[in-house]
Protein backbone atom coordinates (compact mmCIF):
# COMPACT_ATOMS: atom_id res chain seq x y z
CA UNK A 1 0.00 0.00 0.00
CA UNK A 2 1.08 3.58 -0.55
CA UNK A 3 2.35 5.28 2.56
CA UNK A 4 -0.43 7.81 3.11
CA UNK A 5 -3.15 5.17 2.59
CA UNK A 6 -1.41 2.67 4.89
CA UNK A 7 -1.05 5.30 7.56
CA UNK A 8 -4.76 6.06 7.40
CA UNK A 9 -5.63 2.38 7.62
CA UNK A 10 -3.37 1.83 10.61
CA UNK A 11 -4.75 4.92 12.30
CA UNK A 12 -8.32 3.75 11.81
CA UNK A 13 -7.51 0.31 13.13
CA UNK A 14 -5.81 1.81 16.20
CA UNK A 15 -8.71 4.16 16.77
CA UNK A 16 -11.21 1.32 16.56
CA UNK A 17 -9.11 -0.79 18.92
CA UNK A 18 -8.97 2.02 21.47
CA UNK A 19 -12.73 2.52 21.24
CA UNK A 20 -13.25 -1.22 21.59
CA UNK A 21 -10.99 -1.40 24.64
CA UNK A 22 -12.57 1.66 26.21
CA UNK A 23 -16.05 0.43 25.55
CA UNK A 24 -15.34 -2.95 27.08
CA UNK A 25 -13.05 -2.14 29.93
CA UNK A 26 -13.26 1.49 30.88
CA UNK A 27 -16.94 2.20 31.38
CA UNK A 28 -16.56 1.84 35.13
CA UNK A 29 -13.40 3.94 35.10
CA UNK A 30 -15.07 6.69 33.09
CA UNK A 31 -18.02 6.64 35.44
CA UNK A 32 -15.79 6.94 38.47
CA UNK A 33 -13.81 9.77 36.91
CA UNK A 34 -16.99 11.58 35.87
CA UNK A 35 -18.41 11.35 39.35
CA UNK A 36 -15.10 12.54 40.72
CA UNK A 37 -15.09 15.54 38.41
CA UNK A 38 -18.61 16.41 39.50
CA UNK A 39 -17.69 16.12 43.15
CA UNK A 40 -14.57 18.26 42.75
CA UNK A 41 -16.59 21.10 41.27
CA UNK A 42 -18.76 21.25 44.38
CA UNK A 43 -17.84 22.53 47.80
CA UNK A 44 -16.13 25.52 49.30
CA UNK A 45 -12.56 26.44 48.54
CA UNK A 46 -10.42 25.70 51.62
CA UNK A 47 -7.89 28.26 50.45
CA UNK A 48 -10.38 31.07 50.51
CA UNK A 49 -9.79 33.45 53.42
CA UNK A 50 -12.38 33.45 56.19
CA UNK A 51 -13.52 29.88 55.56
CA UNK A 52 -11.30 27.80 57.82
CA UNK A 53 -9.07 30.56 59.17
CA UNK A 54 -9.58 34.31 59.24
CA UNK A 55 -8.11 36.49 56.55
CA UNK A 56 -4.83 38.29 57.11
CA UNK A 57 -4.51 42.04 56.73
CA UNK A 58 -3.24 41.77 53.16
CA UNK A 59 -6.24 39.61 52.22
CA UNK A 60 -8.81 41.85 53.93
CA UNK A 61 -7.90 45.51 53.85
CA UNK A 62 -10.68 46.37 56.29
CA UNK A 63 -8.82 44.75 59.20
CA UNK A 64 -7.03 47.41 61.33
CA UNK A 65 -3.45 47.53 60.17
CA UNK A 66 -0.29 49.54 59.78
CA UNK A 67 2.22 49.63 56.94
CA UNK A 68 5.71 49.64 58.35
CA UNK A 69 9.13 48.41 57.27
CA UNK A 70 7.72 47.09 54.01
CA UNK A 71 5.12 44.89 55.65
CA UNK A 72 1.50 45.14 56.75
CA UNK A 73 0.80 44.34 60.38
CA UNK A 74 -2.47 43.80 62.20
CA UNK A 75 -2.51 46.58 64.81
CA UNK A 76 -4.98 48.24 67.11
CA UNK A 77 -4.73 51.11 69.52
CA UNK A 78 -6.73 51.63 72.69
CA UNK A 79 -7.21 54.76 74.77
CA UNK A 80 -6.11 58.36 74.46
CA UNK A 81 -3.25 58.99 72.02
CA UNK A 82 -1.98 61.88 74.14
CA UNK A 83 -1.08 59.56 77.00
CA UNK A 84 2.25 57.66 77.31
CA UNK A 85 2.52 54.82 74.83
CA UNK A 86 2.59 51.21 76.03
CA UNK A 87 3.33 48.59 73.38
CA UNK A 88 2.37 44.95 73.93
CA UNK A 89 4.60 42.26 72.40
CA UNK A 90 3.06 38.80 72.14
CA UNK A 91 4.73 35.41 72.41
CA UNK A 92 5.82 32.96 69.74
CA UNK A 93 7.23 33.60 67.34
CA UNK A 94 4.21 32.58 65.34
CA UNK A 95 2.27 30.63 67.96
CA UNK A 96 0.81 33.69 69.67
CA UNK A 97 -0.80 36.97 68.82
CA UNK A 98 -2.26 39.91 70.68
CA UNK A 99 -5.65 38.30 71.18
CA UNK A 100 -4.09 36.76 74.30
CA UNK A 101 -3.79 40.25 75.82
CA UNK A 102 -7.49 40.98 75.45
CA UNK A 103 -8.35 40.65 79.12
CA UNK A 104 -5.61 43.07 80.15
CA UNK A 105 -7.68 45.92 78.72
CA UNK A 106 -10.50 45.22 81.16
CA UNK A 107 -11.15 47.12 84.35
CA UNK A 108 -9.90 45.68 87.64
CA UNK A 109 -10.72 47.26 90.99
CA UNK A 110 -11.86 50.41 89.27
CA UNK A 111 -8.73 50.77 87.16
CA UNK A 112 -7.83 49.96 83.60
CA UNK A 113 -4.57 50.53 81.76
CA UNK A 114 -6.16 52.85 79.23
CA UNK A 115 -6.90 55.27 82.10
CA UNK A 116 -3.25 56.24 82.02
CA UNK A 117 -1.68 54.81 78.87
CA UNK A 118 -2.18 54.66 75.14
CA UNK A 119 -2.10 50.96 74.43
CA UNK A 120 -0.77 49.57 71.17
CA UNK A 121 -1.19 45.92 70.38
CA UNK A 122 -0.03 44.35 67.13
CA UNK A 123 0.60 40.95 65.59
CA UNK A 124 4.22 40.51 64.61
CA UNK A 125 4.99 39.70 60.99
CA UNK A 126 4.02 36.16 60.05
CA UNK A 127 1.75 35.83 63.12
CA UNK A 128 -1.86 36.46 63.99
CA UNK A 129 -3.56 38.36 61.21
CA UNK A 130 -0.40 40.01 59.93
CA UNK A 131 0.99 39.22 56.50
CA UNK A 132 2.47 35.77 55.95
CA UNK A 133 5.91 35.04 54.54
CA UNK A 134 8.02 32.15 53.38
CA UNK A 135 7.45 28.45 53.01
CA UNK A 136 7.91 25.44 55.25
CA UNK A 137 11.01 24.24 53.46
CA UNK A 138 12.83 27.44 54.42
CA UNK A 139 11.23 27.46 57.84
CA UNK A 140 12.58 23.98 58.65
CA UNK A 141 16.03 25.46 58.02
CA UNK A 142 15.25 28.61 60.04
CA UNK A 143 15.88 30.55 56.87
CA UNK A 144 12.76 32.44 55.82
CA UNK A 145 14.32 35.65 54.46
CA UNK A 146 11.62 38.01 55.73
CA UNK A 147 11.32 36.50 59.22
CA UNK A 148 14.50 37.60 60.91
CA UNK A 149 15.34 39.24 64.21
CA UNK A 150 16.45 42.31 62.29
CA UNK A 151 13.02 42.60 60.67
CA UNK A 152 11.14 42.02 63.91
CA UNK A 153 13.22 44.84 65.44
CA UNK A 154 12.76 47.15 62.48
CA UNK A 155 9.00 46.63 62.62
CA UNK A 156 8.94 47.63 66.28
CA UNK A 157 11.20 50.60 65.59
CA UNK A 158 8.78 51.72 62.91
CA UNK A 159 5.83 51.45 65.27
CA UNK A 160 7.64 53.43 67.95
CA UNK A 161 8.54 56.07 65.39
CA UNK A 162 4.93 56.25 64.27
CA UNK A 163 3.27 56.50 67.67
CA UNK A 164 5.89 57.96 70.00
CA UNK A 165 8.69 59.59 68.03
CA UNK A 166 9.61 62.08 70.72
CA UNK A 167 8.67 60.43 73.98
CA UNK A 168 9.87 57.30 75.72
CA UNK A 169 7.70 54.23 75.50
CA UNK A 170 6.73 51.42 77.84
CA UNK A 171 7.12 47.85 76.67
CA UNK A 172 5.16 44.82 77.88
CA UNK A 173 6.33 41.47 76.55
CA UNK A 174 5.18 37.90 77.16
CA UNK A 175 7.44 34.91 76.47
CA UNK A 176 9.17 35.55 73.12
CA UNK A 177 7.58 39.02 73.34
CA UNK A 178 9.65 39.57 76.47
CA UNK A 179 12.79 38.65 74.53
CA UNK A 180 11.69 40.98 71.76
CA UNK A 181 11.20 43.78 74.27
CA UNK A 182 14.71 43.27 75.62
CA UNK A 183 16.01 43.18 72.05
CA UNK A 184 14.60 46.69 71.60
CA UNK A 185 15.89 47.87 74.98
CA UNK A 186 19.35 46.56 74.07
CA UNK A 187 19.32 48.65 70.88
CA UNK A 188 17.53 51.74 72.20
CA UNK A 189 17.82 51.98 75.97
CA UNK A 190 17.33 55.73 75.76
CA UNK A 191 13.85 55.35 74.23
CA UNK A 192 12.34 53.14 76.94
CA UNK A 193 10.70 54.43 80.10
CA UNK A 194 9.71 51.07 81.57
CA UNK A 195 9.73 47.35 80.79
CA UNK A 196 7.45 44.63 82.09
CA UNK A 197 8.33 41.07 81.15
CA UNK A 198 5.85 38.26 81.71
CA UNK A 199 7.73 34.95 81.74
CA UNK A 200 10.20 36.08 79.09
CA UNK A 201 12.37 33.62 77.25
CA UNK A 202 16.15 33.73 77.18
CA UNK A 203 17.97 37.01 76.65
CA UNK A 204 20.80 35.33 74.76
CA UNK A 205 21.90 32.11 73.10
CA UNK A 206 24.05 31.06 76.03
CA UNK A 207 20.96 30.74 78.21
CA UNK A 208 18.68 29.41 75.46
CA UNK A 209 21.00 26.64 74.30
CA UNK A 210 20.95 25.16 77.77
CA UNK A 211 17.22 24.59 77.62
CA UNK A 212 16.47 20.98 76.74
CA UNK A 213 12.71 21.26 76.38
CA UNK A 214 11.15 22.66 73.25
CA UNK A 215 7.90 24.44 72.58
CA UNK A 216 6.29 21.47 70.87
CA UNK A 217 6.37 17.96 72.16
CA UNK A 218 5.87 15.21 69.63
CA UNK A 219 5.08 12.06 71.51
CA UNK A 220 5.00 9.71 68.54
CA UNK A 221 2.61 7.37 70.30
CA UNK A 222 0.34 10.07 71.65
CA UNK A 223 -3.12 10.76 70.31
CA UNK A 224 -2.29 14.35 69.36
CA UNK A 225 0.60 13.33 67.14
CA UNK A 226 -1.39 10.54 65.54
CA UNK A 227 -4.33 12.85 64.89
CA UNK A 228 -2.01 15.35 63.25
CA UNK A 229 -0.50 12.58 61.13
CA UNK A 230 -3.90 11.13 60.19
CA UNK A 231 -5.09 14.65 59.36
CA UNK A 232 -2.64 14.84 56.45
CA UNK A 233 -5.07 12.62 54.55
CA UNK A 234 -7.85 15.18 55.00
CA UNK A 235 -5.91 18.44 54.79
CA UNK A 236 -2.65 19.07 52.97
CA UNK A 237 -0.52 21.79 54.57
CA UNK A 238 0.48 23.24 51.22
CA UNK A 239 -0.23 26.93 51.60
CA UNK A 240 -0.64 29.54 54.31
CA UNK A 241 -4.29 28.89 55.09
CA UNK A 242 -3.92 25.13 55.30
CA UNK A 243 -0.56 25.21 57.06
CA UNK A 244 -1.88 27.52 59.78
CA UNK A 245 -5.09 25.48 60.05
CA UNK A 246 -3.21 22.17 60.38
CA UNK A 247 -0.76 23.69 62.85
CA UNK A 248 -3.55 24.98 65.05
CA UNK A 249 -5.26 21.60 64.89
CA UNK A 250 -2.09 20.08 66.27
CA UNK A 251 -1.72 22.49 69.16
CA UNK A 252 -5.37 22.74 70.10
CA UNK A 253 -5.61 18.97 70.08
CA UNK A 254 -2.89 18.45 72.60
CA UNK A 255 0.40 18.78 70.76
CA UNK A 256 1.64 21.51 73.08
CA UNK A 257 3.97 20.59 75.95
CA UNK A 258 2.58 19.87 79.40
CA UNK A 259 5.47 21.53 81.20
CA UNK A 260 4.12 24.99 80.43
CA UNK A 261 0.91 24.07 82.29
CA UNK A 262 -1.56 25.88 80.07
CA UNK A 263 -5.12 25.81 81.37
CA UNK A 264 -7.22 23.08 79.78
CA UNK A 265 -10.51 24.74 80.57
CA UNK A 266 -9.86 28.44 79.97
CA UNK A 267 -7.93 28.16 76.76
CA UNK A 268 -5.50 30.81 75.59
CA UNK A 269 -7.04 32.16 72.37
CA UNK A 270 -5.40 33.24 69.15
CA UNK A 271 -6.57 35.03 66.04
CA UNK A 272 -4.61 32.59 63.92
CA UNK A 273 -1.36 30.67 64.32
CA UNK A 274 1.53 31.64 62.10
CA UNK A 275 2.94 28.20 61.42
CA UNK A 276 5.85 29.25 59.25
CA UNK A 277 6.95 31.93 61.70
CA UNK A 278 6.74 29.40 64.47
CA UNK A 279 8.79 26.73 62.75
CA UNK A 280 11.26 29.38 61.54
CA UNK A 281 11.80 30.31 65.21
CA UNK A 282 14.34 33.14 65.57
CA UNK A 283 15.47 32.91 61.97
CA UNK A 284 18.77 33.00 60.21
CA UNK A 285 20.22 35.87 62.26
CA UNK A 286 19.26 34.24 65.54
CA UNK A 287 20.27 30.65 65.00
CA UNK A 288 22.18 28.34 62.71
CA UNK A 289 20.61 25.90 60.30
CA UNK A 290 21.09 23.04 62.75
CA UNK A 291 19.05 24.83 65.40
CA UNK A 292 21.85 26.21 67.57
CA UNK A 293 20.98 29.64 68.84
CA UNK A 294 23.36 32.54 68.21
CA UNK A 295 21.39 35.63 69.24
CA UNK A 296 22.46 38.04 71.96
CA UNK A 297 20.20 40.77 73.33
CA UNK A 298 22.47 41.54 76.27
CA UNK A 299 25.38 43.46 74.77
CA UNK A 300 24.10 46.85 75.87
CA UNK A 301 21.70 46.06 78.69
CA UNK A 302 23.99 47.53 81.31
CA UNK A 303 23.04 50.95 79.86
CA UNK A 304 19.42 50.47 80.91
CA UNK A 305 19.38 51.44 84.56
CA UNK A 306 15.60 51.76 84.99
CA UNK A 307 14.14 48.90 87.01
CA UNK A 308 12.68 46.09 84.91
CA UNK A 309 9.71 44.16 86.26
CA UNK A 310 9.59 40.37 85.77
CA UNK A 311 6.27 38.63 86.34
CA UNK A 312 6.35 34.86 86.65
CA UNK A 313 3.89 32.10 87.40
CA UNK A 314 4.85 29.27 89.73
CA UNK A 315 3.73 26.32 87.57
CA UNK A 316 5.93 26.72 84.51
CA UNK A 317 8.57 23.99 84.65
CA UNK A 318 10.91 25.67 82.16
CA UNK A 319 10.75 29.43 82.56
CA UNK A 320 10.94 29.28 86.33
CA UNK A 321 11.83 32.15 88.68
CA UNK A 322 15.20 30.46 89.09
CA UNK A 323 15.67 30.43 85.31
CA UNK A 324 14.81 34.15 85.20
CA UNK A 325 17.77 34.84 87.49
CA UNK A 326 19.99 34.16 84.46
CA UNK A 327 18.19 36.89 82.52
CA UNK A 328 18.08 39.28 85.44
CA UNK A 329 21.85 39.00 85.84
CA UNK A 330 22.25 41.19 82.72
CA UNK A 331 20.12 44.01 84.07
CA UNK A 332 21.48 46.53 86.58
CA UNK A 333 18.06 46.87 88.20
CA UNK A 334 15.20 44.39 88.20
CA UNK A 335 12.54 42.85 90.37
CA UNK A 336 10.51 39.66 90.06
CA UNK A 337 6.94 39.14 91.19
CA UNK A 338 5.38 35.69 91.38
CA UNK A 339 1.74 34.97 90.61
CA UNK A 340 0.68 31.71 92.16
CA UNK A 341 -1.30 28.92 90.56
CA UNK A 342 -0.68 29.73 86.92
CA UNK A 343 1.36 28.46 83.99
CA UNK A 344 2.68 30.12 80.87
CA UNK A 345 -0.77 31.43 79.93
CA UNK A 346 -0.63 33.76 82.93
CA UNK A 347 -1.49 36.81 80.84
CA UNK A 348 -4.86 35.23 80.03
CA UNK A 349 -5.58 33.49 83.32
CA UNK A 350 -4.38 36.24 85.68
CA UNK A 351 -4.87 39.52 83.80
CA UNK A 352 -6.05 41.44 86.85
CA UNK A 353 -2.90 40.54 88.75
CA UNK A 354 -0.85 41.75 85.79
CA UNK A 355 -2.68 45.06 85.60
CA UNK A 356 -2.20 45.62 89.34
CA UNK A 357 1.53 44.85 89.15
CA UNK A 358 1.98 46.99 86.05
CA UNK A 359 0.29 49.95 87.73
CA UNK A 360 2.39 49.62 90.86
CA UNK A 361 5.57 49.32 88.82
CA UNK A 362 4.88 52.24 86.52
CA UNK A 363 3.74 54.46 89.40
CA UNK A 364 7.20 53.82 90.82
CA UNK A 365 9.44 54.21 87.76
CA UNK A 366 7.71 56.96 85.81
CA UNK B 1 0.88 -38.21 40.28
CA UNK B 2 0.24 -34.51 40.75
CA UNK B 3 -3.53 -35.09 40.49
CA UNK B 4 -3.32 -37.99 42.99
CA UNK B 5 -1.58 -35.79 45.48
CA UNK B 6 -4.28 -33.18 45.02
CA UNK B 7 -1.76 -30.52 44.24
CA UNK B 8 -2.92 -28.03 41.72
CA UNK B 9 -0.20 -26.25 39.85
CA UNK B 10 -1.30 -22.94 38.47
CA UNK B 11 0.98 -21.53 35.83
CA UNK B 12 -0.02 -18.04 36.89
CA UNK B 13 1.02 -18.44 40.57
CA UNK B 14 2.69 -15.22 41.50
CA UNK B 15 3.80 -13.68 44.73
CA UNK B 16 1.37 -11.07 45.97
CA UNK B 17 -1.15 -11.55 43.19
CA UNK B 18 -4.38 -13.45 43.56
CA UNK B 19 -5.65 -15.77 40.88
CA UNK B 20 -9.25 -15.65 39.77
CA UNK B 21 -11.61 -16.68 42.58
CA UNK B 22 -8.78 -16.81 45.05
CA UNK B 23 -9.38 -14.80 48.21
CA UNK B 24 -7.15 -13.42 50.92
CA UNK B 25 -7.41 -11.77 54.29
CA UNK B 26 -4.59 -9.81 55.79
CA UNK B 27 -3.31 -7.69 58.60
CA UNK B 28 -0.70 -4.97 58.55
CA UNK B 29 0.81 -2.18 60.59
CA UNK B 30 3.68 0.27 60.51
CA UNK B 31 3.83 3.99 59.77
CA UNK B 32 0.85 4.86 57.65
CA UNK B 33 -0.46 8.33 58.50
CA UNK B 34 -0.24 7.08 62.05
CA UNK B 35 2.25 5.23 64.20
CA UNK B 36 1.38 1.53 64.29
CA UNK B 37 -2.17 1.67 62.92
CA UNK B 38 -4.10 -1.55 62.42
CA UNK B 39 -4.99 -2.41 58.85
CA UNK B 40 -7.31 -5.30 57.96
CA UNK B 41 -7.77 -6.32 54.36
CA UNK B 42 -9.89 -8.63 52.28
CA UNK B 43 -9.25 -9.27 48.57
CA UNK B 44 -10.71 -11.49 45.89
CA UNK B 45 -9.42 -12.35 42.45
CA UNK B 46 -11.62 -12.07 39.38
CA UNK B 47 -11.59 -13.00 35.75
CA UNK B 48 -12.50 -10.20 33.39
CA UNK B 49 -13.76 -11.75 30.20
CA UNK B 50 -10.90 -12.74 27.99
CA UNK B 51 -8.40 -10.47 29.70
CA UNK B 52 -5.40 -12.64 30.26
CA UNK B 53 -4.25 -11.12 33.55
CA UNK B 54 -5.96 -11.37 36.92
CA UNK B 55 -7.89 -8.55 38.50
CA UNK B 56 -8.48 -8.26 42.21
CA UNK B 57 -10.73 -6.14 44.31
CA UNK B 58 -11.31 -5.89 47.99
CA UNK B 59 -11.62 -3.76 51.04
CA UNK B 60 -9.18 -2.46 53.57
CA UNK B 61 -9.95 -0.76 56.81
CA UNK B 62 -7.30 1.09 58.79
CA UNK B 63 -7.59 2.58 62.24
CA UNK B 64 -4.98 4.23 64.45
CA UNK B 65 -4.65 2.10 67.57
CA UNK B 66 -3.41 4.61 70.12
CA UNK B 67 -6.45 5.94 71.90
CA UNK B 68 -8.49 3.61 69.71
CA UNK B 69 -11.51 5.38 68.33
CA UNK B 70 -13.56 4.30 65.33
CA UNK B 71 -14.17 7.95 64.50
CA UNK B 72 -10.63 7.90 63.11
CA UNK B 73 -10.84 5.42 60.26
CA UNK B 74 -9.90 4.88 56.64
CA UNK B 75 -11.94 2.61 54.38
CA UNK B 76 -10.66 1.85 50.93
CA UNK B 77 -12.10 -0.25 48.13
CA UNK B 78 -8.97 -1.77 46.66
CA UNK B 79 -8.50 -2.64 43.03
CA UNK B 80 -5.53 -4.04 41.17
CA UNK B 81 -4.98 -5.10 37.61
CA UNK B 82 -1.88 -6.19 35.76
CA UNK B 83 -1.37 -4.06 32.68
CA UNK B 84 1.78 -5.50 31.31
CA UNK B 85 3.71 -8.69 31.89
CA UNK B 86 6.86 -9.70 30.10
CA UNK B 87 8.29 -12.81 31.66
CA UNK B 88 8.76 -11.74 35.28
CA UNK B 89 8.58 -8.00 34.71
CA UNK B 90 5.20 -6.47 35.23
CA UNK B 91 3.32 -3.25 35.66
CA UNK B 92 0.17 -3.31 37.68
CA UNK B 93 -1.99 -0.80 39.44
CA UNK B 94 -5.42 0.37 40.32
CA UNK B 95 -7.71 3.16 41.40
CA UNK B 96 -9.17 2.84 44.88
CA UNK B 97 -12.07 4.91 46.18
CA UNK B 98 -11.24 5.95 49.72
CA UNK B 99 -13.00 7.44 52.71
CA UNK B 100 -11.09 8.96 55.64
CA UNK B 101 -12.66 10.18 58.84
CA UNK B 102 -10.99 12.03 61.69
CA UNK B 103 -12.51 13.39 64.85
CA UNK B 104 -10.50 15.83 66.95
CA UNK B 105 -11.26 18.24 69.74
CA UNK B 106 -11.46 21.10 67.26
CA UNK B 107 -13.31 19.54 64.34
CA UNK B 108 -14.44 16.41 62.56
CA UNK B 109 -13.37 15.80 58.98
CA UNK B 110 -14.82 13.27 56.58
CA UNK B 111 -13.07 12.98 53.23
CA UNK B 112 -13.87 11.20 50.00
CA UNK B 113 -11.28 10.63 47.34
CA UNK B 114 -9.37 8.36 45.06
CA UNK B 115 -6.09 6.56 45.51
CA UNK B 116 -4.14 5.91 42.30
CA UNK B 117 -1.35 3.36 42.54
CA UNK B 118 1.15 1.78 40.22
CA UNK B 119 3.74 -0.94 40.72
CA UNK B 120 6.60 -1.77 38.39
CA UNK B 121 8.92 -4.57 39.16
CA UNK B 122 9.63 -8.24 39.05
CA UNK B 123 7.28 -10.93 40.18
CA UNK B 124 7.66 -14.67 40.22
CA UNK B 125 6.12 -17.46 42.23
CA UNK B 126 7.96 -16.54 45.39
CA UNK B 127 9.07 -12.91 45.18
CA UNK B 128 7.62 -9.66 44.05
CA UNK B 129 9.91 -6.65 44.28
CA UNK B 130 9.78 -3.29 42.70
CA UNK B 131 8.86 0.33 42.98
CA UNK B 132 5.44 1.63 43.80
CA UNK B 133 3.98 5.05 43.34
CA UNK B 134 0.78 6.09 45.01
CA UNK B 135 -1.11 9.35 44.61
CA UNK B 136 -4.24 10.03 46.58
CA UNK B 137 -6.46 13.02 46.34
CA UNK B 138 -9.40 13.97 48.51
CA UNK B 139 -12.03 15.53 46.29
CA UNK B 140 -14.42 16.45 49.04
CA UNK B 141 -14.10 16.88 52.77
CA UNK B 142 -16.91 17.68 55.14
CA UNK B 143 -15.60 19.76 58.04
CA UNK B 144 -17.57 20.48 61.16
CA UNK B 145 -15.94 22.65 63.84
CA UNK B 146 -16.48 22.35 67.56
CA UNK B 147 -16.91 25.10 70.11
CA UNK B 148 -13.28 24.66 71.08
CA UNK B 149 -12.26 25.98 67.67
CA UNK B 150 -14.92 28.65 67.24
CA UNK B 151 -14.57 29.98 70.80
CA UNK B 152 -10.78 30.05 70.97
CA UNK B 153 -9.62 30.53 67.41
CA UNK B 154 -12.12 31.59 64.81
CA UNK B 155 -15.82 32.03 65.48
CA UNK B 156 -16.47 32.62 61.80
CA UNK B 157 -15.25 29.16 60.75
CA UNK B 158 -17.50 27.80 58.03
CA UNK B 159 -18.73 24.23 58.32
CA UNK B 160 -19.59 22.25 55.24
CA UNK B 161 -18.15 20.56 52.18
CA UNK B 162 -14.75 21.65 50.95
CA UNK B 163 -13.24 20.64 47.65
CA UNK B 164 -9.78 19.28 46.91
CA UNK B 165 -8.51 19.56 50.45
CA UNK B 166 -5.67 17.09 50.32
CA UNK B 167 -3.32 15.21 48.09
CA UNK B 168 -0.46 12.91 49.00
CA UNK B 169 2.27 11.22 47.03
CA UNK B 170 4.12 8.08 48.05
CA UNK B 171 7.14 6.71 46.29
CA UNK B 172 8.82 3.64 47.62
CA UNK B 173 9.63 0.00 47.40
CA UNK B 174 7.38 -3.00 47.73
CA UNK B 175 8.68 -6.44 48.58
CA UNK B 176 6.40 -9.43 48.79
CA UNK B 177 7.53 -12.93 49.76
CA UNK B 178 5.23 -15.88 49.34
CA UNK B 179 5.38 -18.91 51.59
CA UNK B 180 2.68 -21.47 50.78
CA UNK B 181 -0.57 -19.61 51.38
CA UNK B 182 1.02 -16.60 53.04
CA UNK B 183 2.21 -13.42 51.41
CA UNK B 184 4.54 -11.46 53.63
CA UNK B 185 5.02 -7.91 52.47
CA UNK B 186 6.91 -4.77 53.26
CA UNK B 187 6.32 -1.42 51.62
CA UNK B 188 8.30 1.68 52.55
CA UNK B 189 9.35 4.99 51.16
CA UNK B 190 8.76 8.71 51.24
CA UNK B 191 5.33 10.22 51.76
CA UNK B 192 4.71 13.88 51.05
CA UNK B 193 1.94 16.27 50.18
CA UNK B 194 0.71 16.59 46.63
CA UNK B 195 3.01 19.58 46.18
CA UNK B 196 5.85 17.48 47.51
CA UNK B 197 6.11 19.37 50.77
CA UNK B 198 7.06 17.70 54.02
CA UNK B 199 4.48 16.93 56.65
CA UNK B 200 4.07 19.07 59.74
CA UNK B 201 5.82 17.66 62.81
CA UNK B 202 5.60 14.04 61.68
CA UNK B 203 7.90 11.96 59.47
CA UNK B 204 7.40 12.31 55.72
CA UNK B 205 7.62 8.60 55.24
CA UNK B 206 5.64 5.39 55.26
CA UNK B 207 6.58 1.87 56.22
CA UNK B 208 4.03 -0.93 56.31
CA UNK B 209 4.64 -4.57 57.15
CA UNK B 210 1.97 -7.20 56.92
CA UNK B 211 0.81 -10.63 55.93
CA UNK B 212 -2.02 -11.90 53.73
CA UNK B 213 -3.45 -15.38 53.91
CA UNK B 214 -4.88 -16.89 50.75
CA UNK B 215 -7.74 -19.31 50.67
Amino acid sequence: MDFPYSAIVHFCRLKNLIIKIMTKKSKLLMMVLSISLIITSCGKDPLEPNNLVPATVDQDLSIPAIEVNGTRLHLETFGDSTKPVMIFLHGGPGTGDYRAFGRMLDEYDGYKLTDEYYIIMYDQRGAGLSRRYGDMNDAYHYAVPELTLANYLADLEGIVERYSPDKKIILFGHSWGGMHAIQYVNEHPEKVAGVILSEPGSFNAKIENQLTLSIASTDLFGEATNDLYWNHQNISPDDYQMIDYSYMNGFYNGLGPDYYHFSKTDILPVFRFGAIASVNDLGSDGMTEDGTYTFDFTTNLDKFTTKVLFINGDLNEVLTPEYQEQNRAYLPNSEIKIIKGVGHDLIWIKPGEHVKLIKEYLDEVL
Amino acid sequence: MIVALGIQVNAQDRSGILDAKEQSVGIATGVDYSIMPLQLTYKRGFDIGNYKFPFSAGLDVTVPVFNFDLNDIRVRITTEMTFLRKRNFEIRGGIDPVFVNLKMETETMSSLGLDFHLFTGFTNARWSTGMEVRYNTMFSTYIQHTDKYTDNVYEGAVDGWYKNTAANIRIGALVNYRVNKFDLFLRAGISKTGKFDDYLFVPSMYGIIGVNFRF
